[in-house]
């Protein structure tokens, strides 16, 4: 294919060219560390805790990755847009507490039933419960694509949402199952630490344990992904009915992957079962789980698992962070308002002068830099980008300003939320502009 | 009586919306013959085509391929049972390569089990490696093996009809359906297309082709059967087909 | 069959010729006589169960009226939008939801609530042709899952918009209160809640009735809905139709939210926790069809609140035991939506779509059963999101 100027040179040298996004992913996921680190300094917490904070976002963070690794398989992989994932997260979480945990007979205080119980408590080992707990979401999935995966992509989006929504109900009022609204308490940690470290301890072994599942993982599906049952899958993915001319029963791929999507998200939810301790009908299965999930995949680009994982660590790493941040933010603010304000100004001041001399000198001196500026901001896709990003964080700035003039201790109370709405506003951009994602896909290649 | 002819089509009709797209039609193609499909735009010639795959499931009638009733089966077994058919519109699979299109093409590939690749990982690669060799036979045939790893995408109109009928011979079956096979092919290529399509056939397999090339269909066809709005309206050997009256009326009156 | 011969020049032939655009189509009087008779079942059904269970049967019926005249006014509005945009607008509860907190800003600053619905409804309006001319429109021709992601997109900033600005807690409309009226021992209706979202719902499907059927716009929109291509061949500005789609949904939704506001409270997931039953509706009556949506409300609504006797029966240990019957009464609409998308996904008053293929599946069950033709469902390669 011929490419025109500078960008033709660019990929020539495809051989040497550093993979700047990935570059800065890992750069954005290791400022969200440091700055929940900074955070947690300023509260004056222990090093201790503040790596216990640490582990836990490494964890819950894994968690997230596995999720996203399903989901991936799902869409990135068959094209299966799956709205339901808290569904099958639910199923796993609660398989695995009910698997490992010891019996939990309900409990009546002076004829008030303070805890309904719940089903099992078979006090079996972790491993065998993760396994159940994969076994239960991959069995579910498979039945619940029985019927779903013949429908239209958004169908199949409704189908799912209304799938979660029915398994949200059933936790919350099938009582004597699930434990109802209170769930199921005292799930065993791997490793019983009973020192002062307990905790600090207990999220390292998690996260050992999750980043060894997610290596192993990612070697899994590169090999099934390469293999000719991979082939098969991509094939559906572009075209399901010409696949079907060539003699695929594509049904089969379709459930095949869509299952063992179904029983990666399972696993996540054993892991999160462990790592919390708990299980409840909260908002940890609600669908904003499923939204946030999309996020990860879709930043990271659709099809390409490395790109999930790293997806996963920065879109929690912001929820994680929001948190860290949300006493801090108020103060910070306080403090820093003046100087934000006078350096926006100067900046307003440079960018308008900026702007002028562009244009005055676009217009009468075609031959000096400027116009060349101009050209390059029109024809560089990034460059124009940047410009843009750059703008709309000076707005932000403003925004931040005047909001703190005006309702002082709003932001801090809200972050969490605008942390959402970011979400949100990425989302569409994401979806808008590069829907194939950050992370761009290494297109492999049948030698 | 069904294993005189290859593929029998009794009554077949298919209707969508309110327009009769098959009706009531009837036809047989004998073993080993390079059969020809002609008829004016519309006359349902693709639609039955894709009827006869099983990509549509006919509303009423027959199909009997070798003595195998099958209208109602999905397309994979259709295919399994040795009849595979080409895209008008070829439906290359864009982002995989030329080589990644017809391996996929193939039957009984056991790496595409998912089982067969925890299980028997030697036979995965082998029946890989000899899939991959014969693709790359199936594209020196077809003149396309300098294409081998490019993407299907970056093809021209032309060489996508040629991955269409690379792909559609990599399984090895007895009927071929090609739908408008050379339409957008340059002329010397086209001629050692059915070339090849003509040894093939002595190789004993039967090709049923729609086209609207008259060169090809007069000298390339034993038989020509002609559809019009439909129905079957006519077929014989070439000449007797186009001097028949009713067959000019068809494409004239329309 | 509706065809008349405009070609006779004499004055009865013209002034039929005339009402021939009014006499409905077979397929409408097919549709029509269908929906009688199933509305002719319904009431037969609730007047059995009356006599057998007593006036409460009748409370619930009415209740599940009411929560139908919500549905049936939220649903209008996203089916109109399915139906020509071509995409689940995932965003819709959000919308119905800043539709209500709107009414409540302007209610709570002196305005009346009525008057708090109108300028929501205005708003509303807006909003709906800013979300097409900035997001949506950017997406077309990328398939059915673009759009669906925006929307959830949407949905989560105007969501978390709203509790950034106004908090979680629960607001209640000021509205004075008020008790039930009493029609017949065991049976009352709450002249707010109950009288006037009836009376509101029965005037909004009016009016989209008027709208659809009688107006140049309604009859483009419905041509648009039923095949964009051969609508923009014909001539059709299909921008201004889709303008128009979205402002007919979003000003819906502020309604159905103000609605939904009044009869429970208004919170900032008030709507995205009813969006499924909404989808329920749309998907049940079929899709791009405000009448089937209409129908499709009343079927969800009826048997979501309808379902509690049986549920709280269900609760009775002598049977099931089951704890918290009635709280499972929100997934009946979900059963019966996946129900629907198995067996029907066009609804009840979509078309069975042309280039239809079988499920292997169903195929093979019905073929061993012996039984005819299963049910068709759309192609294979639409389930992509299309080439």
């Amino acid at each position: 294919m011929a490419s025109t100027g500078s960008a033709g040179v660019a990929e020539q040298m495809a051989g040497r060219k550093l993979p700047w996004s990935e570059i800065i992913a890992f750069v954005a996921i290791a400022g969200i560390v440091l700055a929940g680190v900074i955070a947690g300094v300023l509260a004056g917490a222990s090093p201790q805790g503040i790596l216990t904070n640490v582990g836990f976002y490494a964890s819950i963070a894994v968690i997230f990755a596995v999720l996203a690794l399903g989901f991936n398989l799902q869409w990135g992989y068959t094209g299966l847009f799956n709205a339901g994932i808290a569904g099958f997260y639910l199923i796993g979480a609660y398989t695995m507490a009910i698997a490992i945990t010891a019996p939990a007979p309900p409990i009546v205080i002076g004829g008030i039933p303070v805890y309904p119980g719940h089903l099992g408590g078979y006090s079996l080992p972790l491993a065998v419960g993760a396994v159940l707990a994969m076994f239960a979401s991959g069995a579910a999935a498979a039945i619940i694509a029985l019927p779903a995966l013949r429908l239209r992509a958004d169908y199949l989006a409704i189908a799912t949402l209304a799938f979660a929504s029915i398994l949200q109900i059933f936790a919350n009022n099938l009582q004597s199952v699930t434990g109802g609204a209170i769930g199921i308490t005292g799930i065993p940690k791997p490793i019983e630490f009973v020192s002062a470290e307990a905790p600090f301890l207990n999220a390292i072994t998690i996260v050992g344990i999750g980043s060894a599942i997610l290596l192993l993982l990612i070697l899994l599906l590169q090999f099934m992904a390469e293999s000719p049952w991979g082939r098969v899958l991509r094939a559906v993915r572009e075209d399901e009915e010409a696949t079907m001319a060539l003699g695929k029963n594509t049904f089969n791929y379709k459930l095949q992957a869509f299952a063992m999507g179904g029983a990666l998200m399972g696993l996540a939810g054993a892991l999160f079962a462990v790592t919390l301790g708990y299980v409840s009908p909260s908002s940890s299965f609600a669908p904003a789980v499923t939204f946030s999930v999309w996020v990860m995949v879709i930043v990271g680009g659709s099809g390409n698992n490395r790109g999930a994982i790293v997806g996963a660590f920065l879109i929690y790493g912001l929820e994680w962070l929001s948190v860290q941040l949300k006493d801090y933010v108020p103060i910070a603010l306080a403090t820093g308002l003046p100087t934000l304000r006078s350096s926006l100004i100067v900046g307003g001041v440079a960018i308008v002068v900026a702007a002028v001399l562009l244009i005055v000198f676009g217009r009468y001196q075609p031959t000096s830099i400027w116009p060349r500026v101009l050209r390059k901001i029109r024809e560089r896709g990034w460059v124009r980008n940047g410009v843009i990003g750059a703008l709309a964080l000076y707005a932000l700035g403003w925004v931040f300003v005047l909001l703190e003039q005006f309702a002082p201790g709003a932001i801090g109370a809200t972050i969490f939320y605008i942390r959402l709405m970011f979400i949100g506003v990425l989302l569409i951009l994401l979806i808008i502009y590069r829907p194939e994602g950050i992370l761009r896909e290494h297109k492999r290649v049948l030698r | 009586m069904a294993s005189e002819t290859i593929l029998r089509v009794n009554a077949v009709e298919k209707a969508f919306g309110g327009i009769q797209a098959v009706d009531r039609c009837s036809l047989a193609v004998l073993p080993r013959s390079i059969t020809g499909l002609i008829g004016p735009n519309g006359a349902g010639k693709s639609t039955l085509f894709n009827i006869i795959a099983g990509l549509y499931r006919p509303d009423g009638g027959e199909i009997w391929f070798d003595g195998t009733r099958i209208d109602g089966l999905p397309p994979y077994e259709i295919v399994h049972l040795g009849l595979t058919k080409t895209w008008q519109i070829p439906h290359e699979l864009r982002n995989l390569t030329v080589l990644e299109n017809l391996v996929l093409a193939a039957k009984n590939n056991s790496g595409e089990r998912l089982i067969n690749l925890f299980l028997r990982p030697g036979q995965v690669k082998r029946d890989e490696k000899q899939w991959r060799a014969r693709a790359r036979e199936v594209l020196k045939l077809t003149q396309l093996d300098g294409l081998a790893n490019e993407h299907a995408r970056t093809l021209s109109g032309g060489q996508k009809k040629l991955l269409e009928l690379s792909r559609a011979l990599m399984s090895d079956p007895t009927l071929v359906l090609l739908d408008e096979p050379v339409a957008g092919v340059n002329p010397a290529l086209a001629g050692s297309l059915m070339d090849l399509i003509e040894k093939l056939r002595q190789n004993g397999r039967t090709f049923f082709l729609i086209e609207h090339d008259m060169n090809v269909v007069m000298n390339r066809c034993d038989w020509v059967i002609v559809m019009h709005q439909g129905r079957r309206i006519a077929e014989g050997r070439p000449e007797m087909v186009k001097a028949d009256p009713a067959v000019i009326d068809s494409y004239l009156g329309g | 069959m509706a065809q008349v011969s405009g070609s006779e020049p004499s004055t009865p032939g013209r002034v039929w010729s005339r009402w021939a655009a009014l006499r409905p189509t077979a397929r409408f009087r097919r549709q029509l006589v269908q929906a009688s008779i199933g509305l002719v079942i319904a009431v037969a059904v609730i007047s059995a169960l009356t006599f057998v269970f007593g006036i409460i049967i009748l409370q619930y019926a009415m209740g599940g009226l009411v929560v139908s005249s919500i549905v049936i006014v939220a649903a209008i509005g996203l089916t109109v939008l399915y139906g020509i945009r071509g995409f689940a607008n995932f965003a819709y509860g959000d919308l119905m939801t800043l539709g209500a907190y709107l009414a409540l800003l302007l209610s709570l600053n002196g305005l009346s609530l009525i008057w708090g619905a109108i300028v929501s409804f205005l708003v509303l309006a807006v909003v709906g042709i800013l979300l097409e001319v900035v997001i949506f429109s950017r997406l077309e021709g990328r398939g059915p899952v673009p759009p669906i992601v925006a929307s959830v997109g949407v949905g989560l900033i105007i969501q978390n918009g709203i509790r950034s600005v106004a908090g979680t807690a629960e607001w209640i409309y000021p509205v004075p209160a008020t008790q039930n009226i009493v029609i017949v021992p065991g049976l009352g209706i709450h002249p707010v809640t109950g009288i006037l979202t009836l009376l509101v719902g029965l005037a909004f499907v009016i009016s989209a009735h008027v709208l659809l059927k009688y107006t140049n716009l309604g009859k483009a929109m419905r041509a648009t809905a039923d095949n964009l291509e051969l609508a923009k061949a014909t001539g059709i500005d299909t921008k201004r139709v889709t303008y128009a789609a979205w402002v007919v949904s979003c000003s819906f939704a502020s309604t159905a939210g103000v609605l939904l506001g009044l009869g429970t409270a208004v919170t900032p997931t008030m709507g995205f926790d009813v969006i499924l039953l909404i989808f329920a509706a749309v998907i049940v009556g079929g899709i791009g069809s405000p009448y089937g949506a209409m129908l499709g409300g009343l079927l969800v609504g009826l048997s979501q609140e309808m379902s509690v006797p049986f549920l709280v029966w269900l609760e009775r240990p002598d049977v099931i035991g089951l704890q918290f019957g009635s709280a499972y009464k929100v997934a009946i609409p979900f059963i019966i939506l996946i129900i629907v998308l198995i067996f029907r996904p066009w609804g009840i008053a979509g078309r069975r779509p042309a280039f239809a293929r079988r499920s292997f599946f169903i195929e093979r069950i019905t073929r061993a059963v012996g039984g005819e033709r299963g049910a068709i469902e759309t192609p294979a390669g639409e389930a992509n999101g299309g080439r």
